[in-house]
């Protein structure tokens, strides 16, 4: 129960963060969540091999993050950014369920 | 660019060198240190200064006999370094798992002689070289992995405060050149961060990029497979490493490991620098065979073979030949500055100083122009100690660092407790730089006489390493130890401009000029016409 309600309110702070300050909490959260799910996902749905798709995705998750961090001050509006990375992290968590891993 | 973007580019700037600017400078400092880390080692320990040898006494019966007592199936790791330029003894590591986890396990031997070198603990070397990497995050908060990657958040940051920083800066090619010495102290400052960050860019480009990858790939990478594979972290490690060879439980004698210093490398002709080796004892034993490269971006080439028998094997997982595995190679020379040779190293030194000191000027541009003028929100006192914590963060990493050289030096204690000892040292008197910044009259004092302490420490240490060694620096270079002297020569050279530097700077802050001339331009109070009535 205790879990729960710790959950619950970790979500609500970040739903509440999100909506008070969505560049800041895209900077800082939704960009990581992003980046690895993101990657999680591409790494799903690419055809490519997973050993040399991953070594490469691993090389390019520095840019990627650093400039999913940095969209979120370039763009004019503030909701964009946020809702793109918010939208990036639900398609790869998405993948990550639906998709089977590589080799099944 | 439009003016709302500009700001908004400049708030991401500034947020991310005041939110972590001075751990930004800890590592860009510790990192250019870091870099002499093998260096470092030969000045720390003079015993370790032995002599080239010609003819070296057999390595294998010496590694044997290290291992006679191991069980060899909790060994997970067997490796053997061969004498080089830097460290002239043979070194065998093994890894033991026990029930606490993986035990470390290290001897050296003369290669002369083939006796056991006394054990020296993890000291000064091992500190600014871990303190870089992981920051010694303690097992208690995760251990070195969350360092590590914490230390490579700090590179994605970094990566952000460039990208931001360059579309800042819009006169980018005036400000290669700008630097006017005759302005105010804000202007002076501002002109050296400009300066600094142009002149430093490809460099600082390379360095975020790279420590940025170093760090958060032991995080990122595994937590990435996991989710691919379910959470099944196993078949993660078999994906990219390929299926795991197993023990054969079958004992069998390993090829001799002093033939293994003759065997030349298949295309360079290079020898090798040393060998590691799987199952030691077993009839699947493997051994990989690290050759140096000829200073191209990578650490080792390898070359992988039967334990037993000898026969070419292919190699596997990240050590594999392709175009991803070659890049990845690339990661660390390039970070660490090992492809181009010592000239490489001190032009790397000198980039990171750079580097860490436009980081700290930065701060101090944004904390000088808030409490100066309108432009801050905050009470004057607020900006007092900001600017307090940041004089004293920054000089105290840098006096501690001096000052934990002189503490591996006089060290007596036992060699378990060598990098606590320093460790202690270290943060003691970082606190104490921190404290004395805050009660210190004004921060142009503290920073001018802790420049001044430091340079003339650093000028001691010369001397310390002599008297430590029993022989003067050229003796030991004749003695064909390029690196102590080396070592010798740079703090010398950096005490000597700290001096000079300290001996320049101002005792207090100069009167604002442009806020002077405006009063002078102003007619004085009695000079104007009173108001005609009606």
């Amino acid at each position: 129960m205790i879990k729960w309600i710790i959950v619950g309110a970790v979500v609500l702070f970040i739903a509440w963060s999100t909506w008070r300050k969505p560049r800041l909490t895209g900077t800082i959260l939704w960009s990581l969540t992003a980046t690895v799910l993101g990657t999680a996902g591409l790494l799903l749905v690419l055809p490519t091999a997973f050993k040399p798709t991953i070594l490469w995705t691993s090389l390019a998750t520095p840019i990627i993050w650093a400039l999913f961090m940095f969209w979120c001050y370039w763009d004019a509006r503030a909701w964009r950014p946020a809702t793109g990375l918010i939208l990036v992290t639900l398609l790869g968590t998405a993948a990550v369920i639906v998709v089977p891993p590589p080799g099944a | 660019m439009e003016r709302d973007r500009r700001v908004r580019i400049y708030d991401a700037h500034s947020w991310t060198g005041i939110s972590l600017g001075l751990v930004l400078f800890v590592v860009c400092f510790t990192g250019a240190l870091a870099m002499f880390h093998h260096e470092i080692q030969s000045w720390e320990d003079p015993a370790r200064r032995l002599a080239a040898v010609e003819e070296p006494v057999p390595a294998h019966p010496l590694m044997a006999d290290f291992m006679a007592d191991i069980d060899p199936d909790a060994i997970t790791f067997v490796g053997l370094i061969y004498p080089s330029e830097y460290e002239p003894y043979y070194q065998g590591l093994v890894n033991v798992r026990t029930e606490e986890g993986i035990d470390f396990q290290r001897r050296q031997w003369d290669p002369a002689t083939g006796a056991v070198l006394p054990e020296r603990g993890d000291g000064l070397s091992t500190w600014l070289l871990d303190f870089h990497r992981d920051l010694m995050w303690p097992a208690a908060l995760g251990g070195r992995t969350i360092g590590r990657g914490l230390v490579g958040i700090f590179g994605i940051v970094m990566m952000l405060s460039i990208i931001t920083g360059i579309l800042t800066h819009r006169k980018i090619l005036k400000e290669f050149f700008q630097f006017r010495t005759r302005k105010s102290i804000r202007v002076k400052w501002k002109d050296s961060h400009n300066f600094l960050g142009v002149w430093t860019l490809p460099f600082s480009i390379v360095i975020a990029f790279t420590g940025a990858w170093l760090g958060i790939v032991a995080l990122l990478l595994p937590a990435t497979g996991v989710l691919v594979f379910k959470g099944d972290s196993e078949k993660v490690l078999e994906a990219i490493q390929g299926p795991p060879v197993e023990r054969s439980g079958i004992a069998a004698v390993m090829l001799d490991l002093d033939d293994m210093a003759r065997r030349p490398h298949s295309d360079s002709g290079a020898l090798p620098a040393s060998v590691f080796i799987n199952f030691w004892g077993d009839e699947n034993a493997e051994y990989t065979v690290n050759y140096e490269p000829d200073t191209e971006l990578m650490y080792y080439e390898q070359e992988r073979i039967s334990g037993v028998t000898g026969a070419p094997l292919p190699l596997t997982g990240l050590n594999a030949p392709s175009p991803e595995t070659r890049v990845l190679a690339a990661v660390t020379p390039l970070h660490y500055g090992t492809y181009g040779g010592i000239a490489l190293k001190l032009l790397y030194f000198f980039l990171g100083i750079g580097l860490a000191s436009m980081v700290a000027l930065g701060n101090m541009v944004w904390i000088e122009r808030r409490a100066n003028s309108s432009e801050g929100k905050r009470s004057p006192a607020f900006y007092d100690r900001l600017s307090r914590l940041t004089v004293g963060v920054c000089m105290g990493v840098v006096v501690a660092s001096a000052a934990i050289f002189y503490a591996d030096a006089f060290y007596t204690g036992a060699e378990d407790s060598r990098i606590v000892w320093i460790g202690s040292v270290y943060f003691a008197v970082w606190f104490a730089v921190i404290g004395y910044a805050f009660v210190a009259s004004n921060n142009y004092r503290t920073t001018r006489r802790l420049l001044g302490a430091t340079g003339i420490a650093l000028i001691g240490l010369p001397v310390v390493s002599a008297i430590q060694a029993g022989t003067m620096p050229w003796q030991t270079l004749i003695d064909g130890h390029a690196a102590a002297p080396l070592v010798d020569a740079v703090l010398l050279l950096l005490g000597v401009a700290c001096l000079a530097v300290s001996s320049r700077l101002p005792t207090q802050r100069g009167p604002d000029k442009k806020r002077e001339a405006r009063r002078e331009r102003q007619p004085a109070a009695t000079d104007v016409p009173a108001p005609q009535a009606g």
